[in-house]
């Protein structure tokens, strides 16, 4: 029952902070210095160990699928529509989430929980200025510029990484060419379409997550700590819950 | 809509039966006192006595378990009244933005709130600092600044606001005797010269009988005394002299080695 109670408050307390941000939606024109420098951290600290990731992920992928299917003839000619329909529907998107979440989110709630703590949000509710406003908008907003661009491009990282492979494995009996041509026969405007739908969601729900448990911190610094783990923890397994649904209503 | 910084004048507080609990525990009890327009009312006593709760309570930052605040005859728990009537609070440990200059960290409020064009605010601004001697620190920040410095620019930061209540936590904890003397001036000057109500929270007996009009003793979540220094000073309650005039008695320590 105290678990229940919890997730109804976590999701409650989510969604109001969600709303409170919207409020100040028409204050954003004056908050581009503020979306631009989050867009810019946002980008610049994930993409590097998203190129990474996503080269390794798209050839292992081609690599465990070309090897599984080295005795079936022709089976290997799919190689292309496998590691592209899997990179752009569901790898590249949870995982581009997932590294925002370690490596952004971690940052956005050591951050606003050490605002907390040291007093400089209520700092700002004394200046009438909302947290809202001014800490959580201008991340929310800049997430959503930011992550088409990192999942689009952890995406054709992947595919890359998938052709390294096809390339250079002697198993693998197919050419890049053929690679290529698979891809784009089976990888349509929908699927591509819906995995920036996911990482777009996803995107925006882990950074609401993180804001929400940095300005909920209470405490010392010990808490700070405390803060980031749930920060993040939260928001892979909101990511893992949620993806099954949107999955299955965007199929 | 608040008034402009010509029409505002300083304002009065009245606390009326406030209490205040975390959980089981009663931090403040029953506390009531008024504290008139443009004075200068300082709240000493010893640590945990619930002096930065009720602060906190006057500003809105929490709400009392029981009772009411009225700050210009409007109920503090409610945020129009702080949008009404603009107060603002030195916090402790200064509660600067640490990913702001200190030009920054003081333009934030009148920038937020649209107050002054460009240039009026870079003049505001380097007026407040001149005024407090800060002018040297306008681009370092927070993290670069000594604890005096740290306190001051956050008093410069609430005088951007041209508070009408400015409440001090603790404005000389940390600080060596000279800049605490510094910042005690600071507060007796800055209450003559921007006719501003304030309320200053401290356990530092100096500062508490320098510049208060008058001065409220509180221990252990009550007010024990209110009076002004003078009479403060030559009160019989023991808990007040106690306070005022701690005796250090190294033949007679108050823990023994056997208590440990």
């Amino acid at each position: 029952m105290k678990q229940v109670l919890y997730i109804i408050e976590f999701v409650g307390n989510n969604v109001f902070l969600f709303l409170r941000s919207l409020l100040h939606i028409g204050t954003l024109h004056r908050q581009c210095g503020r979306v631009v420098e989050q867009a810019f951290f946002i980008g610049y600290t994930t993409l590097p160990i998203i190129s990474i990731l996503s080269i390794f992920i798209g050839a292992v992928l081609a690599l465990q699928s070309g090897f599984t299917m080295r005795n079936t003839p022709g089976a290997q000619n799919f190689l292309g529509a496998i590691v592209g329909l899997s990179m752009c529907r569901e790898l590249g998107p949870v995982m581009a989430c997932f590294l925002l979440a370690g490596r952004v989110g971690s940052s956005i709630t050591a951050e606003l929980a050490s605002m907390k703590v040291y007093n400089e949000v209520d700092a700002l509710v004394t200046m009438n200025i909302p947290p809202e406003r001014i800490l959580v908008l201008p991340r929310l907003v800049a997430t959503a510029l930011v992550m088409p661009l990192l999942t689009i491009f952890s995406i054709v990282i992947g595919w890359y990484g998938g052709v390294i492979v096809v390339e250079h494995v002697d198993f693998i009996t197919i050419d890049a060419n053929t690679y290529w041509t698979n891809l784009k026969q089976f990888v349509r405007y929908d699927s591509v379409k819906d995995g920036l739908i996911k990482a777009e969601l996803f995107g925006i729900l882990v950074t609401l997550i993180c804001c929400h448990e940095g300005l909920h911190t209470e405490g010392g610094p010990r808490e700070i700590g405390r803060a980031v783990t749930r920060g993040v923890v939260s928001s892979m397994i909101v990511i893992l819950f949620l993806d099954y649904f949107v999955t299955k209503v965007l199929l | 809509m608040s008034k402009s910084s010509t029409e505002r004048k300083a304002v009065e507080v009245s606390i009326e039966h406030v209490s205040k609990s975390f959980g089981t525990q009663e931090v403040i009890h029953d506390v009531s006192f008024q504290v008139c327009a443009g004075e200068t009312f300082v709240i000493m006593g010893p640590s945990g006595a619930g002096k930065s709760v009720l602060l906190k309570s006057i500003i809105g930052l929490i709400q009392p378990t029981q009772g009411k605040i009225f700050i210009d005859h409007l109920n503090a728990s409610v945020p129009e009244t702080h949008r009404e009537v603009v107060t603002s609070m030195v916090f402790q440990a200064g509660a600067l933005f640490n990913s702001l200059s200190v030009f920054d960290n003081l333009a934030l409020y009148p920038r937020e709130h649209l107050l002054y064009d460009k240039d009026t605010l870079e003049d505001k601004v380097m007026t407040v600092l001149k005024a407090l001697s800060l002018e040297q620190a306008v681009n370092k920040f927070p993290s670069e600044l000594s604890g005096g410095m740290r306190k001051r620019v956050s008093i410069a930061r609430s005088l951007m606001m041209e508070p009408q209540l400015l409440l001090y936590d603790e404005p000389t904890s940390e600080l060596d005797p000279i800049m605490a003397a510094t910042i005690s001036e600071l507060i007796a000057t800055l209450n003559e010269e921007f006719n501003v109500t304030s309320i200053v929270v401290s356990h530092d007996r100096e500062l508490a009988m320098s510049i208060g009009q008058r001065v409220a003793l509180m221990v252990d979540g009550r007010i024990q005394a209110l009076d002004i220094p003078s009479k403060l000073a030559t009160m019989d309650d023991p808990v007040v002299q106690n306070f005022l005039h701690p005796v250090i008695d190294v033949q007679n320590p108050r823990f023994r080695k056997q208590d440990f």
